[in-house]
Protein backbone atom coordinates (compact mmCIF):
# COMPACT_ATOMS: atom_id res chain seq x y z
CA UNK A 1 0.00 0.00 0.00
CA UNK A 2 1.33 3.52 -0.82
CA UNK A 3 1.84 5.82 1.48
CA UNK A 4 1.87 9.44 0.54
CA UNK A 5 3.20 12.43 2.38
CA UNK A 6 0.41 14.57 1.42
CA UNK A 7 -2.68 13.37 2.58
CA UNK A 8 -5.90 15.46 3.14
CA UNK A 9 -5.15 16.79 6.50
CA UNK A 10 -1.34 17.35 5.94
CA UNK A 11 -2.36 19.59 2.83
CA UNK A 12 -5.31 21.51 4.99
CA UNK A 13 -1.99 21.89 7.81
CA UNK A 14 0.19 23.08 5.35
CA UNK A 15 -2.32 25.83 3.85
CA UNK A 16 -3.31 26.68 7.44
CA UNK A 17 0.52 26.99 7.99
CA UNK A 18 1.32 29.35 4.72
CA UNK A 19 -1.80 31.24 6.02
CA UNK A 20 -0.62 32.07 9.18
CA UNK A 21 3.02 32.66 7.95
CA UNK A 22 1.64 35.24 5.40
CA UNK A 23 -0.85 37.41 8.41
CA UNK A 24 2.29 36.73 10.99
CA UNK A 25 4.47 38.55 8.32
CA UNK A 26 2.35 40.96 7.81
CA UNK A 27 1.22 41.85 11.13
CA UNK A 28 5.23 42.07 12.20
CA UNK A 29 5.46 44.11 8.99
CA UNK A 30 3.19 46.62 9.77
CA UNK A 31 2.79 46.92 13.33
CA UNK A 32 5.96 49.61 13.50
CA UNK A 33 6.45 48.47 16.92
CA UNK A 34 5.16 45.58 19.19
CA UNK A 35 2.18 43.88 17.65
CA UNK A 36 -0.76 42.48 19.89
CA UNK A 37 0.18 38.67 19.51
CA UNK A 38 4.00 39.41 20.36
CA UNK A 39 2.83 41.35 23.53
CA UNK A 40 0.73 38.32 23.94
CA UNK A 41 3.94 35.95 24.12
CA UNK A 42 5.90 38.29 25.36
CA UNK A 43 4.01 38.79 28.49
CA UNK A 44 3.83 35.06 29.09
CA UNK A 45 7.40 34.43 28.76
CA UNK A 46 8.67 37.66 31.07
CA UNK A 47 7.62 36.10 34.47
CA UNK A 48 9.49 32.77 33.09
CA UNK A 49 12.14 34.15 31.78
CA UNK A 50 12.76 36.64 34.95
CA UNK A 51 12.88 33.00 36.83
CA UNK A 52 15.14 31.15 35.14
CA UNK A 53 17.38 34.48 34.91
CA UNK A 54 17.64 34.27 39.00
CA UNK A 55 18.47 30.81 39.01
CA UNK A 56 21.20 31.64 36.14
CA UNK A 57 22.25 34.49 38.11
CA UNK A 58 22.07 32.40 41.52
CA UNK A 59 24.03 29.48 39.61
CA UNK A 60 26.73 31.95 38.31
CA UNK A 61 27.27 33.07 41.88
CA UNK A 62 27.38 29.59 43.47
CA UNK A 63 29.81 28.93 40.44
CA UNK A 64 31.68 31.97 40.95
CA UNK A 65 31.57 31.42 44.47
CA UNK A 66 32.93 27.72 44.87
CA UNK A 67 35.75 28.65 42.74
CA UNK A 68 37.03 31.54 44.62
CA UNK A 69 36.16 29.53 47.63
CA UNK A 70 38.42 26.78 46.57
CA UNK A 71 41.56 29.06 45.72
CA UNK A 72 40.87 30.50 49.24
CA UNK A 73 40.99 27.41 50.93
CA UNK A 74 44.74 26.07 49.01
CA UNK A 75 46.36 29.73 50.49
CA UNK A 76 45.24 29.46 53.87
CA UNK A 77 43.41 26.84 55.21
CA UNK A 78 43.76 27.94 58.90
CA UNK A 79 40.65 30.58 57.64
CA UNK A 80 38.38 27.94 56.28
CA UNK A 81 36.19 28.15 59.38
CA UNK A 82 35.68 31.90 59.39
CA UNK A 83 35.25 31.90 54.98
CA UNK A 84 32.24 29.17 55.86
CA UNK A 85 30.96 31.71 58.41
CA UNK A 86 30.78 34.28 56.40
CA UNK A 87 30.04 32.81 53.37
CA UNK A 88 26.59 33.97 53.30
CA UNK A 89 26.94 37.46 54.02
CA UNK A 90 29.85 37.73 50.99
CA UNK A 91 27.37 35.82 48.52
CA UNK A 92 24.66 38.69 49.02
CA UNK A 93 26.78 41.62 49.83
CA UNK A 94 28.56 41.07 46.46
CA UNK A 95 25.47 41.19 44.60
CA UNK A 96 24.51 44.49 46.97
CA UNK A 97 28.06 46.17 46.84
CA UNK A 98 27.83 45.57 42.62
CA UNK A 99 24.49 47.26 42.27
CA UNK A 100 25.08 50.20 44.76
CA UNK A 101 28.45 50.86 43.29
CA UNK A 102 26.04 51.44 39.74
CA UNK A 103 23.72 53.47 42.21
CA UNK A 104 26.64 55.84 43.04
CA UNK A 105 27.54 56.30 39.68
CA UNK A 106 24.32 56.80 38.22
CA UNK A 107 23.96 59.31 40.72
CA UNK A 108 27.25 60.74 39.29
CA UNK A 109 25.32 60.74 35.98
CA UNK A 110 21.99 62.29 37.58
CA UNK A 111 24.42 65.37 38.81
CA UNK A 112 25.64 65.84 35.68
CA UNK A 113 22.47 65.91 34.24
CA UNK A 114 19.60 66.75 35.99
CA UNK A 115 17.01 66.42 33.24
CA UNK A 116 18.09 62.91 32.97
CA UNK A 117 15.20 60.55 34.92
CA UNK A 118 16.17 57.08 34.75
CA UNK A 119 14.68 53.11 35.07
CA UNK A 120 16.98 50.51 36.10
CA UNK A 121 16.34 47.26 34.60
CA UNK A 122 18.23 43.88 34.97
CA UNK A 123 18.80 41.90 31.54
CA UNK A 124 16.69 38.42 31.69
CA UNK A 125 17.59 36.96 28.09
CA UNK A 126 19.46 37.78 24.95
CA UNK A 127 18.56 37.04 21.23
CA UNK A 128 19.80 33.35 20.31
CA UNK A 129 20.63 34.50 17.27
CA UNK A 130 24.22 35.18 15.69
CA UNK A 131 23.35 38.15 13.38
CA UNK A 132 21.13 40.34 16.12
CA UNK A 133 22.95 42.01 19.18
CA UNK A 134 19.53 42.48 21.60
CA UNK A 135 17.83 41.72 25.15
CA UNK A 136 14.92 41.73 26.86
CA UNK A 137 14.71 43.29 30.04
CA UNK A 138 11.81 42.66 32.65
CA UNK A 139 10.32 46.42 32.50
CA UNK A 140 7.68 47.26 30.19
CA UNK A 141 4.48 49.53 28.90
CA UNK A 142 3.46 49.36 32.74
CA UNK A 143 6.55 51.02 34.25
CA UNK A 144 6.64 54.09 31.63
CA UNK A 145 9.04 52.11 28.99
CA UNK A 146 8.03 53.73 25.49
CA UNK A 147 9.73 52.66 21.92
CA UNK A 148 12.96 54.53 21.60
CA UNK A 149 13.94 55.33 24.94
CA UNK A 150 17.79 55.19 25.28
CA UNK A 151 19.15 52.37 27.45
CA UNK A 152 22.58 53.72 29.07
CA UNK A 153 25.05 51.99 32.06
CA UNK A 154 25.50 54.02 34.93
CA UNK A 155 28.48 55.91 33.38
CA UNK A 156 26.40 57.31 30.65
CA UNK A 157 28.16 54.87 28.15
CA UNK A 158 25.07 54.18 25.35
CA UNK A 159 24.18 50.81 25.61
CA UNK A 160 21.47 50.72 22.79
CA UNK A 161 17.20 51.73 22.20
CA UNK A 162 13.62 50.19 23.56
CA UNK A 163 12.82 48.58 20.12
CA UNK A 164 9.82 46.74 21.54
CA UNK A 165 7.67 46.94 24.53
CA UNK A 166 5.51 45.11 25.84
CA UNK A 167 3.29 45.14 29.61
CA UNK A 168 6.15 43.77 31.63
CA UNK A 169 8.71 43.29 28.89
CA UNK A 170 10.71 45.43 26.05
CA UNK A 171 13.69 44.75 23.98
CA UNK A 172 16.35 46.75 23.61
CA UNK A 173 18.83 46.66 20.59
CA UNK A 174 22.24 47.55 21.25
CA UNK A 175 24.08 49.70 19.12
CA UNK A 176 26.19 46.36 17.58
CA UNK A 177 23.08 45.36 15.82
CA UNK A 178 22.95 46.52 12.41
CA UNK A 179 19.81 47.80 12.18
CA UNK A 180 20.32 50.45 14.31
CA UNK A 181 21.76 53.60 13.28
CA UNK A 182 22.63 56.60 15.35
CA UNK A 183 23.61 60.22 14.66
CA UNK A 184 26.71 60.43 16.47
CA UNK A 185 30.09 63.01 16.47
CA UNK A 186 33.81 63.43 17.35
CA UNK A 187 33.94 64.73 20.57
CA UNK A 188 37.24 66.52 20.12
CA UNK A 189 37.08 67.57 16.33
CA UNK A 190 33.24 67.64 15.63
CA UNK A 191 32.75 65.82 12.48
CA UNK A 192 29.19 63.98 12.40
CA UNK A 193 28.76 60.73 10.95
CA UNK A 194 26.36 57.98 11.45
CA UNK A 195 27.15 54.82 13.79
CA UNK A 196 26.30 51.33 12.92
CA UNK A 197 27.20 47.97 14.17
CA UNK A 198 28.45 45.51 11.64
CA UNK A 199 28.74 41.66 11.55
CA UNK A 200 32.04 40.33 9.81
CA UNK A 201 32.54 37.25 7.30
CA UNK A 202 33.92 35.57 10.73
CA UNK A 203 30.89 36.07 12.96
CA UNK A 204 32.46 39.02 15.32
CA UNK A 205 30.64 42.14 15.15
CA UNK A 206 31.96 45.69 15.41
CA UNK A 207 31.02 49.31 15.51
CA UNK A 208 31.47 51.56 12.12
CA UNK A 209 30.87 55.10 12.05
CA UNK A 210 30.28 55.84 8.46
CA UNK A 211 29.91 59.11 6.20
CA UNK A 212 32.59 61.23 7.59
CA UNK A 213 33.78 63.45 5.24
CA UNK A 214 37.18 62.24 3.38
CA UNK A 215 39.45 64.93 4.36
CA UNK A 216 38.13 64.35 8.53
CA UNK A 217 41.08 64.28 10.44
CA UNK A 218 40.64 61.52 12.66
CA UNK A 219 42.59 60.34 15.55
CA UNK A 220 42.64 56.94 17.36
CA UNK A 221 40.88 56.55 21.00
CA UNK A 222 38.75 59.87 19.90
CA UNK A 223 35.71 59.47 21.50
CA UNK A 224 32.48 59.18 19.98
CA UNK A 225 29.45 60.49 21.44
CA UNK A 226 25.85 61.26 20.30
CA UNK A 227 24.63 64.47 18.16
CA UNK A 228 21.18 64.09 20.48
CA UNK A 229 17.91 63.57 18.09
CA UNK A 230 14.24 63.06 19.44
CA UNK A 231 15.20 59.87 20.83
CA UNK A 232 18.39 60.03 22.91
CA UNK A 233 20.10 62.75 24.55
CA UNK A 234 23.47 64.33 22.98
CA UNK A 235 26.85 63.87 24.48
CA UNK A 236 26.81 60.16 25.41
CA UNK A 237 29.55 57.99 24.87
CA UNK A 238 29.27 55.69 21.88
CA UNK A 239 33.17 54.29 21.91
CA UNK A 240 36.67 55.20 20.87
CA UNK A 241 37.93 55.81 17.67
CA UNK A 242 40.08 52.18 16.53
CA UNK A 243 40.77 52.99 12.71
CA UNK A 244 39.70 55.04 9.92
CA UNK A 245 39.79 54.34 6.24
CA UNK A 246 38.23 55.36 3.00
CA UNK A 247 34.39 53.51 2.82
CA UNK A 248 34.15 50.72 -0.08
CA UNK A 249 32.77 54.31 -2.80
CA UNK A 250 35.54 56.36 -1.79
CA UNK A 251 33.93 59.34 -1.28
CA UNK A 252 33.19 59.23 2.42
CA UNK A 253 35.46 57.86 5.79
CA UNK A 254 34.68 55.53 7.91
CA UNK A 255 36.10 54.92 11.21
CA UNK A 256 35.61 51.65 13.42
CA UNK A 257 35.14 52.25 17.21
CA UNK A 258 35.65 50.14 20.30
CA UNK A 259 32.30 50.46 22.15
CA UNK A 260 32.60 52.13 25.18
CA UNK A 261 30.86 49.22 27.10
CA UNK A 262 31.31 45.80 27.16
CA UNK A 263 28.28 44.00 26.04
CA UNK A 264 29.35 40.94 27.61
CA UNK A 265 29.47 42.28 31.36
CA UNK A 266 26.27 43.96 31.36
CA UNK A 267 24.24 42.72 34.14
CA UNK A 268 22.06 46.16 35.00
CA UNK A 269 20.75 48.42 32.91
CA UNK A 270 19.29 52.13 32.85
CA UNK A 271 16.68 53.63 30.20
CA UNK A 272 16.62 57.29 30.17
CA UNK A 273 12.82 57.92 30.19
CA UNK A 274 13.01 61.75 30.14
CA UNK A 275 15.10 64.22 29.48
CA UNK A 276 15.83 67.66 28.08
CA UNK A 277 16.64 68.09 24.62
CA UNK A 278 18.06 71.79 25.30
CA UNK B 1 -11.98 9.24 29.10
CA UNK B 2 -8.79 8.19 30.47
CA UNK B 3 -7.10 8.05 27.12
CA UNK B 4 -8.42 11.18 26.04
CA UNK B 5 -7.13 12.89 29.34
CA UNK B 6 -3.63 11.32 29.03
CA UNK B 7 -3.40 12.65 25.78
CA UNK B 8 -4.20 16.30 26.85
CA UNK B 9 -1.70 16.09 29.26
CA UNK B 10 0.78 14.41 26.55
CA UNK B 11 0.29 17.82 24.21
CA UNK B 12 0.49 20.29 27.68
CA UNK B 13 3.96 18.53 28.65
CA UNK B 14 5.24 18.61 24.90
CA UNK B 15 3.82 22.73 24.72
CA UNK B 16 5.79 23.03 28.35
CA UNK B 17 8.89 21.55 27.01
CA UNK B 18 8.66 23.89 24.03
CA UNK B 19 8.18 26.75 26.01
CA UNK B 20 11.02 26.00 28.65
CA UNK B 21 13.53 25.69 26.04
CA UNK B 22 12.55 29.13 24.76
CA UNK B 23 13.51 30.32 27.95
CA UNK B 24 16.62 28.17 28.25
CA UNK B 25 17.10 29.12 24.27
CA UNK B 26 17.36 33.10 25.29
CA UNK B 27 17.92 33.34 29.12
CA UNK B 28 21.01 30.47 29.71
CA UNK B 29 22.50 30.07 26.05
CA UNK B 30 21.77 33.54 24.33
CA UNK B 31 24.47 35.17 24.68
CA UNK B 32 27.14 32.65 25.34
CA UNK B 33 29.03 31.48 22.10
CA UNK B 34 30.81 28.24 21.96
CA UNK B 35 33.56 28.08 18.96
CA UNK B 36 32.03 31.71 17.60
CA UNK B 37 28.43 30.36 17.55
CA UNK B 38 25.29 29.99 19.46
CA UNK B 39 24.04 27.24 19.75
CA UNK B 40 20.10 26.24 18.70
CA UNK B 41 18.03 24.74 20.72
CA UNK B 42 14.21 24.93 18.97
CA UNK B 43 15.02 23.10 15.97
CA UNK B 44 16.14 19.68 18.44
CA UNK B 45 13.35 20.38 20.39
CA UNK B 46 10.44 20.41 17.60
CA UNK B 47 12.29 17.40 15.71
CA UNK B 48 12.50 14.93 18.50
CA UNK B 49 8.90 15.73 19.43
CA UNK B 50 7.19 15.66 16.25
CA UNK B 51 9.25 12.39 14.89
CA UNK B 52 7.16 10.34 18.24
CA UNK B 53 3.73 12.02 16.74
CA UNK B 54 3.67 11.48 13.24
CA UNK B 55 3.57 13.95 9.74
CA UNK B 56 0.47 15.77 10.83
CA UNK B 57 0.16 15.68 14.48
CA UNK B 58 4.03 16.81 14.49
CA UNK B 59 3.25 19.25 11.33
CA UNK B 60 -0.07 20.66 13.88
CA UNK B 61 3.12 20.80 16.80
CA UNK B 62 5.23 22.45 14.95
CA UNK B 63 2.81 25.16 13.48
CA UNK B 64 2.04 26.22 17.09
CA UNK B 65 5.96 26.28 18.11
CA UNK B 66 7.13 28.22 14.78
CA UNK B 67 4.27 30.48 15.00
CA UNK B 68 5.06 31.20 19.13
CA UNK B 69 8.81 31.47 18.09
CA UNK B 70 7.92 33.51 15.54
CA UNK B 71 5.97 36.08 18.08
CA UNK B 72 8.50 35.79 20.64
CA UNK B 73 10.96 37.36 18.95
CA UNK B 74 12.99 34.78 16.30
CA UNK B 75 15.27 35.71 14.26
CA UNK B 76 14.13 35.10 10.65
CA UNK B 77 10.65 36.34 11.89
CA UNK B 78 7.46 34.15 9.80
CA UNK B 79 10.44 32.20 8.00
CA UNK B 80 10.55 29.72 11.11
CA UNK B 81 7.15 29.02 11.36
CA UNK B 82 7.42 27.58 7.43
CA UNK B 83 10.90 25.81 8.14
CA UNK B 84 9.79 24.60 11.56
CA UNK B 85 5.98 23.17 10.42
CA UNK B 86 7.57 21.49 7.02
CA UNK B 87 10.35 20.06 8.80
CA UNK B 88 7.87 18.71 11.72
CA UNK B 89 6.31 17.40 9.05
CA UNK B 90 8.83 15.89 7.18
CA UNK B 91 10.09 14.29 10.33
CA UNK B 92 7.33 12.74 11.51
CA UNK B 93 6.76 11.10 8.43
CA UNK B 94 10.19 9.60 7.89
CA UNK B 95 10.00 8.08 11.55
CA UNK B 96 6.46 7.21 10.84
CA UNK B 97 7.69 5.13 7.59
CA UNK B 98 10.88 4.67 7.49
CA UNK B 99 12.88 4.73 10.71
CA UNK B 100 12.51 3.28 13.82
CA UNK B 101 11.92 5.57 16.61
CA UNK B 102 15.40 5.27 18.33
CA UNK B 103 17.73 7.87 19.56
CA UNK B 104 19.90 7.89 16.42
CA UNK B 105 16.88 8.47 14.64
CA UNK B 106 16.33 11.52 16.72
CA UNK B 107 19.99 12.31 15.89
CA UNK B 108 19.15 12.35 12.42
CA UNK B 109 15.95 14.20 12.47
CA UNK B 110 17.53 16.88 14.52
CA UNK B 111 20.29 17.51 12.12
CA UNK B 112 18.44 17.63 9.20
CA UNK B 113 16.11 20.08 11.22
CA UNK B 114 19.13 21.86 12.07
CA UNK B 115 20.61 22.05 8.52
CA UNK B 116 17.45 23.20 7.22
CA UNK B 117 16.52 25.82 9.84
CA UNK B 118 19.74 27.21 10.36
CA UNK B 119 20.63 27.14 6.46
CA UNK B 120 17.88 28.96 5.30
CA UNK B 121 18.11 31.53 7.97
CA UNK B 122 21.67 32.29 6.77
CA UNK B 123 20.71 32.17 3.38
CA UNK B 124 17.90 34.98 4.70
CA UNK B 125 20.97 36.92 6.36
CA UNK B 126 23.22 36.77 3.49
CA UNK B 127 20.13 38.09 0.93
CA UNK B 128 19.67 40.94 3.34
CA UNK B 129 23.56 41.66 3.48
CA UNK B 130 23.83 41.06 6.91
CA UNK B 131 26.07 37.98 6.32
CA UNK B 132 28.33 36.61 3.90
CA UNK B 133 28.45 33.46 2.46
CA UNK B 134 32.17 33.11 3.21
CA UNK B 135 30.53 32.65 6.78
CA UNK B 136 28.91 29.32 6.30
CA UNK B 137 31.96 27.54 7.63
CA UNK B 138 30.35 28.39 11.16
CA UNK B 139 26.92 26.08 10.34
CA UNK B 140 28.56 22.68 10.78
CA UNK B 141 29.65 23.93 13.55
CA UNK B 142 26.66 25.45 15.20
CA UNK B 143 24.13 22.21 13.86
CA UNK B 144 27.01 19.86 15.66
CA UNK B 145 27.00 21.45 18.66
CA UNK B 146 23.44 22.10 18.87
CA UNK B 147 22.76 18.58 17.94
CA UNK B 148 24.61 17.79 20.81
CA UNK B 149 21.48 18.74 22.83
CA UNK B 150 20.13 15.71 21.14
CA UNK B 151 19.68 13.28 23.77
CA UNK B 152 18.05 15.32 26.13
CA UNK B 153 14.97 16.14 24.20
CA UNK B 154 15.00 12.82 22.69
CA UNK B 155 14.54 11.24 26.30
CA UNK B 156 12.03 14.39 27.58
CA UNK B 157 9.85 13.49 24.50
CA UNK B 158 10.11 10.08 24.97
CA UNK B 159 8.74 9.84 28.39
CA UNK B 160 6.03 12.35 27.67
CA UNK B 161 5.37 10.19 24.85
CA UNK B 162 5.06 7.27 27.46
CA UNK B 163 2.96 9.37 29.90
CA UNK B 164 0.33 10.16 27.55
CA UNK B 165 -0.04 6.52 25.52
Amino acid sequence: MKHSFLTGRLKTILIVMLAVAVIAGVTLAVSGGTSVPENIVGTILSPLRAGVAAIDRLAARYYSYLFSYESLRAQNEAMEKQILAMEEDVRSAEELQRENERYKALLKLSDEHEDYQFLSAYILSWDPSDYKSAFTIGKGTASGLEEGMCAVTENGQVIGLVTRVGANWATVTTIMDSSLEISASIASSGYTGVVQGVFLEDGTQILRMNYLLTDAIVKNTDQVVTTGSTLYPRGLLLGYVTNASLDETGVAKYATLEPSCDMNKLEQIFIITEYSNQ
Amino acid sequence: MRSQYKKYLMWALFGALFVLTVVVQTVVFGKPQFFGVKLSLIPVCVACVTMFCGAEDGAIYALACGTFWCFAGADGGALHIVLLTLCGAAAGYICDRLLIRRFLSSVLMSLMTLAVCQGLVFLFHCYLGQASLRAAGALPVQIGLSALSCPLFYLAARAIRKAGA
